[in-house]
């Protein structure tokens, strides 16, 4: 199997009212292309503090992040930063969406900070496997919910990322839509040979998840 | 008797008796009762309304940025550098005051031309290009002061 990141011995200890809360125990995980997994546990129980760790948005008190075998979480803020934009793709809560730009410029807004052409096959697969093709000329407050998570999942896919980062993408969704969502997270991540971590409070998504863990008060635990 | 209290002549004075001062007329208007207090109040009421001005647009600039906090915080999850996103916010403040300054400019012209008849109104090029300048600047320093807000905003923000 490919890893495609991997954590080692990670542990998170933050300091607060002059008391230590180990906000994440000693965590080993391993995310291979094709998974697509789910991370489950109530509010405060350090889903956010993994997936912000594992997307090197902070790092570690020990242990280490490594993304396609190459250091990450070791690397400073700036490093960090041009990594997350090379080999990660997001799909935030209410969407990422740039509200004043067209859902095709919101794709192509890579090429124009990487300074090279838009990559037209690719955008013209992706808008046509996740139906967003009648959008594309839209702003995103022309749609729905469920329409803005489909763009924010081919914006996340676009630049060819090799993890995918998801939090809590189906917040804002009826059940339905949710289940959509999910299932084209799913196809993209096996089709695309992805790994998709998706940290989610849904526990009924996970029965399209390949693998699933749950958090509870910073310990991990495997659950599928 | 002195039958004469004042007369303006064009050119040079040859010849005047005892009775009567000479003076160059940008001296004797300046000698007019009220002449200097109004001039000088009304400067200083114009200076202090285009710095004002200038005062509100920086501040304007700084909070229509700041709005976008979230948005940046998103940007910089993503992994988009400071110096692109800092780079993006001058240049569109740049763009922003000239368009405005532009817009100004052809909006005092015209009113130049209506109320030319009855209101004294006049273009004064050094004042103008002063004013357009001191503008862009304070523009520009709103647009510094929210880059550096965008610095220290913290991508975490943008999960949970």
């Amino acid at each position: 199997m490919n890893t495609l990141i991997e954590m080692q011995g990670i542990t998170k200890d933050f300091i607060q009212n002059d008391e230590i809360i180990h906000a994440l125990k000693e965590t080993n995980f391993v995310a291979e292309a094709g998974d697509l997994i789910a991370i489950i546990g109530p509010s405060g129980s350090g889903k956010s503090t993994f997936l912000t760790i594992i997307g090197g948005l902070q790092t570690p008190t020990t242990g280490k992040v490594l993304i396609g075998g190459e250091k990450f979480s070791q690397l400073n803020l700036k490093e960090r930063s041009q990594v997350r934009f090379d080999k990660v793709g997001f799909i935030l809560q209410s969407s990422n969406l740039i509200p004043f730009l067209k859902i095709s410029d919101q794709l192509f807004l890579y090429n124009k900070i990487k300074r090279n052409k838009p990559n037209q096959a690719r955008y013209e697969s992706l808008i046509e496997k996740l139906g967003i093709k009648k959008l594309v000329n839209k702003y995103p407050n022309e749609l729905s919910g469920g329409e803005r998570q489909r763009v924010a999942i081919a914006k996340a896919l676009y630049h060819d990322p090799m993890v995918i980062l998801a939090d809590e993408p189906t917040a804002s969704l009826d059940t339905s839509r949710a289940f959509e969502v999910v299932k084209l997270l799913s196809r993209e991540t096996k089709e695309q040979q992805k790994a998709t971590i998706m940290v989610t409070h849904d526990e009924r998504l996970t029965e399209y998840c390949d693998k699933v863990y749950q958090i509870v008060d910073g310990v991990m635990t495997r659950k599928k | 008797m002195t039958l004469i209290s004042a007369a303006v002549i064009q050119g040079a004075v040859t010849a005047s008796d005892d009775t009567l001062q000479v003076y160059e007329l940008s001296d004797f208007i300046q000698t007019l009762p009220g002449y200097g207090a109004q001039v000088l109040t009304f400067s200083i009421m114009i200076g202090f309304l285009i710095l004002i001005v200038a005062f509100v647009l920086g501040i304007f600039i700084y909070v229509l940025t700041i709005q976008k906090t979230p948005m940046f915080g998103v940007m910089k999850a993503q992994g988009i550098s400071n110096g692109y996103i800092g780079g993006s916010v001058v240049m569109q403040t740049l763009i922003i005051t000239a368009f405005g300054i532009l817009i100004g400019l052809v909006l005092t012209i015209v009113s130049g031309i209506f109320l030319g008849g009855v209101v004294p109104f006049s273009v004064n090029p050094v004042f103008f290009v002063g004013i357009t300048l001191a503008f862009f600047l304070f523009s520009v320093t709103g647009g510094l002061f929210s880059v550096r807000a965008i610095l220290k905003i913290d991508p975490r923000t943008a999960i949970g």
